[in-house]
């Protein structure tokens, strides 16, 4: 018997080696084209952090013959935390007329890869469908200036999706 | 063509850089990056408004869709006739499509 393969590939930070943009409109978030994804902007050089992740509720149906619960996959929910964009406080219209908000955008993240690598055929990218809802201005602290971006997310590609020419 | 005819619930714009054709409420219409096509119409919204891109509505009508093509041509006919008090820019959207088609 062959032993068994362990998945084991180098460790890279994160840090650097993930870009996360705005496109305003993708046609198939599951085959995003390379002209789609640069029209938009990058944001990897104003955020610290980006997370997105999604949640399942599942429905459990107890049969009278049965004393364990049949637990079925139920629907899923896919989140965006809050956005906290680096910006001007004066002159950051040009960051809100990409955000669109109220409208429909395209969040779209590549992982892996030196972030100000150029979008290109094949590269592997999660693209998520979404509104950004509102902007509020950044916490007045001593650390940056900047917005919250709200999102609310109608939908994201199945897997990381192959970017296509 | 900075200008636009007031809609009250948004309009169909394509983006410069890639043609591709979207929905934006008249709020984020920015003619800086969008063209205007159309408004919206009844039973039409901006969230369900399914983005497209220029060359695909050609391959589509190629494949027969019959539907998808004479609305395509609808909205393009549409837009000359919204556009028509600014006939030359009209044109430049017109002429512009096939050399994006072309860089791509």
């Amino acid at each position: 018997m062959a032993p068994l393969v362990q998945w084991n590939p180098s460790t890279q930070i994160s840090r650097g080696n993930v870009s996360v943009g705005i496109a305003p409109a993708v046609v198939d978030i599951d085959a995003p084209a390379v002209a789609e994804l640069t029209t938009g902007t990058g944001l990897d050089c104003s955020i610290q952090t980006f997370n997105g992740t999604s949640s399942t509720d599942s429905e459990s149906i107890d049969w009278l013959c049965d004393p364990a619960s049949e637990q079925l996959p139920g629907s899923t929910t896919h989140t965006i935390d809050d956005l906290v964009i680096k910006g001007t406080g004066q002159a950051d219209a040009t960051l809100i007329a990409d955000l669109n908000v109220g409208d429909v955008v395209y969040i779209w993240r590549r992982d892996g890869l030196a972030h100000d690598t150029a979008p290109a055929a094949g590269q592997f990218v999660w693209v998520w469908k979404v509104i950004i809802t509102s902007i509020d201005p950044l916490e007045a602290n001593n650390v940056f200036v900047g917005i919250t971006a709200h999102i609310t997310v109608l939908s994201r590609s199945a897997q990381a999706v192959a970017i296509v020419a | 063509m900075t200008e636009i005819k007031p809609s009250d619930h948004g309009i169909v714009v394509e983006h410069k850089d890639n043609d591709i054709r979207f929905a934006v409420s008249d709020a984020n219409y920015n003619p800086k990056v969008h063209r205007k096509i159309r408004d919206l119409r009844p039973g039409e919204s901006v969230l369900t408004y399914q983005p497209r891109s220029k060359g695909a509505l050609g391959d589509q009508s190629g494949t027969g869709t019959d539907e998808t093509g004479a609305g395509s041509e609808s909205d393009a006919s549409e837009a000359l006739s919204e556009s028509a008090g600014s006939a030359a820019a009209a044109t430049k959207t017109e002429g512009s499509a096939p050399a994006g088609t072309k860089g791509k």
